[in-house]
């Protein structure tokens, strides 16, 4: 850190003219591009497999493609844009540029995880957007096919599909900051990456953890799944779309418990990042 | 040596491997905050009714490999349901029991919103296994001998129990309690207690009209022909005229028969 930057006040304005240089360059890479193809694609592949749906309603099923494309491809989106955009400011040397001018390292921690952050809002905006019109369409034609089960009018609840958005926004807002603190320790943007994806498989099974902590009976078991328990976050809690697309409204207060646990998960990342590319010289 | 000095000496004193000296100081941060944060963890959980997962997902790996693990945990989950109900029908062509339920039972964990699941599952446990048991030849004895009947009211059982698991969630659904006042009916052939199923259909959501006919049919079996009149005069006001579903004429044409029939009991 330079003497100039260390008598500097922390700025957001600063912080915010990285982040929106962070997304103009992202959104112009191909792999933004290629994963929001994908992503409409798998969402259109639920009307060619209608056929094999044997279970739940279409409508149920089309909103669970569409899901399953936000949470797998937002997810991977998150990990490789976070890594690539941060680390890849290191490799390139192009940081250093930056970092020579009157400005904190949290500034730069801070801009490039709100830079990678919309850029993955950006591309969940537009998925869902697409499901929404998506159902709007199918929903319109069954409507118009089958009156009689629609009598009491359109089944989908559109403002939940809003609220399953929302909640893939804030567990992907957490993978970005664990992304972006693992990219300040690593050696290179493959191991950030790796290190990424193993949090969002392992986070996303730490409910597991928690239930076998209860049920083993070894000490050194016990301490690793307590471990696991406690040291990472619960992404499982984010999967809120079981009931959210047809029928079940969920409450604004689980909304703002949902915001408030992912808040004080990205704010810790975010601040061990910033201690920890604080310390490491480039 | 002045307090900037001393800063300076500091942060000059700090070499590559320096960020990694915080790294016990994050691991401690992380444990403290997952203590703090996991009375919100448990509540999320519990308004959201996350049960466990543990046994479906061991199922799962075991009998698919882990793909369809990973499509469970990244969302696609009735995809991945439905790919386990098709793969039963395998089972179910064999006339292999243990694969049918197995299959069956791990398609309703993996995903137990769709009513369809629960239907067909306890039509393949009651109407089918009976004549899988016996043999094709030999379905007649199931409807003629106490043997017979014995392996069908087993079944029978069977599926109740299997329905009783979509109790949390499908609590009101009209056509599931059909479905087990039917059983009753026709495999246990308990009458009152299918009778309490079948009014429990018609108070659910969106019962279907055959349910109140079903309820009139079973209270006129069960000699309680007066009450079934009651009822099935006060249903018929309620139907529609433009509905084929609806069958005003037959309720109509029951509501007749069982009047004359009262009438001539009275004289």
């Amino acid at each position: 850190m330079s003497e100039a930057s260390q008598s500097l006040a922390w700025s957001f304005s600063r912080a915010f003219a990285i982040a929106s240089n962070t997304f103009r360059e992202a959104v112009r890479m191909k792999l933004f591009l290629a994963m929001t193809t994908l992503a409409i694609c798998s969402l259109a592949s639920s009307f060619f497999f209608r056929e094999f749906n044997f279970g739940s309603s279409e409508l149920k099923f089309i909103t669970d493609f569409g899901f399953g494309g936000m949470s797998v491809f937002g997810s991977a989106l998150a990990v490789i844009v976070s890594a690539q955009l941060f680390y890849g400011e290191i490799e390139h040397r192009t940081a250093m540029t930056l970092l020579a001018k009157p400005i904190h390292r949290s500034e730069f921690v801070l801009g490039k995880f709100m830079g990678a952050w919309s850029t993955v809002l950006c591309f969940l905006a537009m998925l869902t957007l697409c499901l929404i019109a998506a159902l709007w369409w199918r929903e319109t034609s069954l409507m118009a096919e089958y009156p009689d089960s629609f009598q009491s009018g359109r089944i989908v609840q559109y403002g939940s599909l809003l609220g399953f958005a929302f909640a893939q926004a804030l567990r992907i807002g957490i993978l970005c900051s664990v992304v972006i603190l693992f990219s300040t320790y690593a050696s290179s943007s493959l191991f950030a990456m790796v290190m990424g994806v193993l949090i969002w498989i392992v986070g996303q099974l730490q409910h597991i953890a928690t239930e076998a902590w209860g049920a083993v009976d070894s000490w050194i078991l016990k301490g690793i799944y307590a471990f696991v328990s406690y040291a990472l976050p619960n992404l499982h809690l984010f999967d809120v779309g079981e009931g959210a697309a047809l029928g079940e409204n969920l409450s604004l207060v689980l909304y703002a418990k949902l915001a408030a646990y992912a808040l004080l998960y990205g704010t810790f990342y975010l601040a061990i990042a910033s201690a920890s590319f604080n310390r490491r010289e480039l | 040596m002045g307090h900037s000095t001393w800063r300076s000496q500091a942060l000059a004193s700090i070499d590559v491997s320096s960020n990694r000296r915080i790294i016990p100081f994050a691991l401690l941060g992380a444990l403290i905050l997952g203590a703090v944060l996991a009375p919100l963890d448990r509540s999320i959980r519990l308004e959201l009714g996350q049960g466990s997962e543990v046994e479906s997902l061991r199922r799962l790996d075991s009998q698919f490999g882990q793909g369809l693990s990973v499509a469970i945990l990244g969302g696609y989950r009735s995809v991945a349901a439905n790919l386990v109900w098709l793969a039963k029908n395998e089972n179910w062509e064999q006339r292999d029991f243990g694969g049918t339920l197995a299959k069956i039972a791990l398609a309703t964990s993996i995903d137990p919103r769709p009513e369809m699941f629960w239907l067909n599952g306890s039509r393949i446990i009651a109407n089918d296994m009976p004549a899988w048991e016996v043999g094709d030849p030999n379905t007649d004895i199931l409807f003629q001998s106490p043997e017979g009947r014995a392996i069908v009211q087993d079944f029978g059982k069977r599926a109740l129990a299997f329905l009783e698991g979509s109790r949390p969630y499908h609590a009101r659904n009209s056509d599931i309690l059909l479905e087990e006042g039917m059983i009753y009916w026709r495999k246990l052939e308990d009458l009152e207690a299918a009778s309490q199923r079948i009014l429990e259909a018609t108070r659910g959501e969106n019962p279907p009209y055959h349910a109140f006919r079903l309820y009139g049919e079973i209270l006129t079996r069960m000699g309680r022909k007066e009450e079934a009149l009651r009822f099935l005069e006060s249903h018929y006001l309620t139907l529609p005229d433009n509905s084929y579903d609806a069958m005003k004429v037959v309720v109509a044409d029951r509501i007749r028969a069982l009047r004359e029939e009262l009438e001539s009991k009275a004289n």
